[in-house]
C-alpha cells in the first residue's frame, strides 16, 4: 500500500514537472526563434533541391550504364528473366526505340507484344516470363531437394533421441514397483522434479484414468489438465519417494518409486 | 520565477525518492521464483530469515462434493451430476461460476462442454450452512473431464480458481484451521519458521502451491 501511494505521488509530481517544462519551451523559445527557424528551413530547402538534382543526374547515368552492361544473363550463363524485365522497363522509359532488341530474350513474347505500349502490358508479360522458368527450372528443384534432405535426416534422429530419453527416464529415475502388472501401461506421461536446499518440487503429468496422486501418502494438488503438483520440504537428495496413483473409485492403480536427484 | 519553481520541484522529487526508496524497495517473491534463484544467498545477506515474512492468499472454498445420480450398471454411461461447493466465509463471495472442460488424452483442453454455469446459493436450515450448488446432465463420466470453479468477490474480481476431477466424492480444498497469512489477517510466519519447522512447512505446502506462497524481501 505504501509503495503504491508513494508511486502515485511520485508519478503526479513527475507529470506536473513534465507539463511545466513543455509549457515553458512553448512560451519562451517558440516566439524568439521563429525568424531564424524560417531562414534555416529555406536554406535547407535550397540544399535539398541541389542534392535532388544531382541525384537525378546520377540516376540517369546509372540507367544508361545498366542498358549497356546487362544482357539478361548471369555470370553462370543462366537467363534471369526478372532482371531482363527490369532492364526492359528502364529501356522503355528511357528509349522506346530499343524494345526490339529484347524480344529475343523473351520466351513468351508473342502474347504481350500485340498490346505492348508503356508499362501496363509489360506487367502482363512479366508474370509468365518470371514464373515459368522459376517453377520448371533447375534452381527450384535443387532448393526443394535441399529442403527435404535435412528433414529426412533429422526426423529419425529426433525419434531416436526421444527413445533415448524414455529409456533414461525408465532406467534411471523411475523403477516400477509392480513387476507383476499384466500390461506395462504407462500411467505417468511425464515427471519433473526440482530439488533445492529449501524444498523439492514434484510435478506429474498422468493419463486420464488417474484421478488422484499421492506422494508418500500426501495428496498432490490438482492443477488442471491432468497435472499434479506437490512440494515437499526436508527431502534429501538421492532419497526415494513413492508415487501412488488412484482411479475415480479410490482404487490403487499403480505405485512407482522415484529417486530424487 | 519559473526557474525557481522548477528547482523547488526537482528538490521535492529527489526528497520524495529518497524517502520512498526503502518502501519501494520492498518486493515479494514466490517460492517458485526462489526455487530457481541463484542469488538467494545474496538476498539473505540483507534480509535475515526472521525478517522475511511469508504471505499466503485467502482461501474461499473449503470443500467440493460431487454427487452422481442414477448410476447405470458398472458405473458407466451418463447420469446427472450435482456439485456442492462449500465456502469458508460465504460473505466474501459474490458468485461462483462452474465450467466443465473436456481434455484430450495428453491433457490439453479439447473444448468447454458446459461453459460458465453460475452456481446458486443455498441455505441449510438445520446446520445453518450456506453453500453453492450447480448441476450438470448428460456428461459421460468416462470422459477426461475437468471441473473448473471460479470464485468472484463483490468487486467482480476472480479471487480463486479451482480445478477438480470429475469423480464422485468429497474433496477438501482448504485446511480446517486457517493458514492464511497476509496484510488483512496479519503475517503469521517468517522464513525462519518454515526452515526451523519442516512439519509446518509441509502443512503449508499441502494447501498452497509454490506460486501462492510469497516471501517479502526488504532490499
Amino acid at each position: 500500500m505504501k509503495g503504491t501511494v508513494c508511486f502515485a505521488i511520485l508519478a503526479i509530481v513527475l507529470l506536473v514537472l513534465v507539463g511545466c517544462s513543455t509549457d515553458i519551451q512553448n512560451i519562451e523559445e517558440g516566439q524568439r526563434v521563429s525568424d531564424e527557424d524560417i531562414a534555416s528551413v529555406e536554406r535547407w530547402i535550397k540544399d535539398t533541391e541541389g542534392f535532388l538534382l544531382a541525384y537525378l543526374d546520377e540516376e540517369s547515368d546509372y540507367v544508361t550504364d545498366f542498358q549497356h552492361s546487362d544482357d539478361g544473363m548471369d555470370l553462370e550463363g543462366n537467363v534471369d528473366p526478372q532482371d531482363d524485365g527490369w532492364a526492359q522497363l528502364k529501356q522503355k522509359q528511357a528509349k522506346p526505340s530499343s524494345l526490339p532488341n529484347n524480344k529475343n530474350n523473351d520466351p513468351s513474347g508473342s502474347k504481350g507484344q500485340d498490346s505492348q505500349l508503356g508499362i501496363v502490358p509489360w506487367q502482363g508479360n512479366r508474370t509468365p516470363t518470371t514464373r515459368q522458368p522459376s517453377v520448371g527450372g533447375k534452381k527450384p528443384a535443387g532448393d526443394t531437394g535441399r529442403e527435404l534432405s535435412p528433414d529426412k535426416q533429422k526426423s529419425p534422429d529426433k525419434k531416436i533421441d526421444d527413445k533415448d530419453t524414455n529409456q533414461n527416464r525408465d532406467g534411471d529415475k523411475i523403477d516400477s514397483d509392480m513387476p507383476s502388472a499384466p500390461s506395462k501401461k504407462q500411467y505417468i506421461n511425464n515427471i519433473d522434479i526440482k530439488h533445492n536446499d529449501l524444498l523439492t518440487d514434484i510435478s506429474v503429468w498422468t493419463i486420464p484414468e488417474v484421478y488422484s496422486v499421492q506422494i508418500d501418502n500426501k495428496e498432490m494438488h490438482y492443477n488442471g489438465r491432468n497435472r499434479y503438483n506437490l512440494s515437499i520440504a526436508g527431502l534429501k537428495k538421492d532419497s526415494n519417494v513413492n508415487i501412488n496413483m488412484y482411479d475415480k473409485d479410490g482404487k490403487l492403480l499403480h505405485s512407482q518409486k522415484c529417486v530424487i536427484n | 520565477m519559473r526557474k525557481k519553481a522548477i528547482c523547488v520541484i526537482i528538490i521535492l522529487t529527489i526528497a520524495v525518492l529518497i524517502l520512498a526508496a526503502p518502501v519501494v524497495a520492498d518486493y515479494w517473491m514466490s517460492l517458485q521464483e526462489i526455487l530457481g534463484d541463484t542469488r538467494l544467498d545474496n538476498r539473505l545477506k540483507y534480509n535475515s530469515p526472521r525478517q522475511i515474512r511469508v504471505e499466503t492468499p485467502k482461501r474461499y472454498i473449503s470443500k467440493v462434493h460431487i454427487y452422481h445420480g442414477e448410476k447405470s450398471d458398472k458405473g458407466k454411461g451418463t447420469f446427472l451430476t450435482s456439485i456442492d461447493i462449500y465456502p469458508l466465509e460465504s460473505w466474501y463471495i459474490n458468485n461462483i461460476y462452474v465450467d466443465a472442460v473436456r481434455l484430450n488424452p495428453d491433457g490439453s483442453p479439447s473444448g468447454t462442454i458446459r461453459p460458465s454455469r453460475e452456481a446458486s446459493k443455498n441455505f441449510d436450515p438445520e446446520t445453518g450452512e450456506i453453500y453453492w450448488n450447480v448441476g450438470f446432465g448428460n456428461i459421460d463420466v468416462d470422459d477426461n473431464i475437468d471441473i473448473e470453479i471460479r470464485v468472484y468477490d463483490y468487486r467482480k474480481d476472480m479471487v480463486q480458481k479451482l480445478y477438480v476431477r470429475f469423480a464422485e466424492g468429497e474433496k477438501i480444498t482448504a485446511p480446517k484451521e486457517s493458514m492464511e497469512s497476509n496484510a488483512e489477517r496479519g503475517y503469521k510466519y517468517t522464513l525462519h519458521d518454515l526452515i526451523a519447522d519442516p512439519n509446518l512447512f509441509n502443512e503449508l505446502l499441502k494447501w498452497y502451491t509454490l506460486d501462492e506462497i510469497k516471501l517479502r524481501f526488504k532490499y
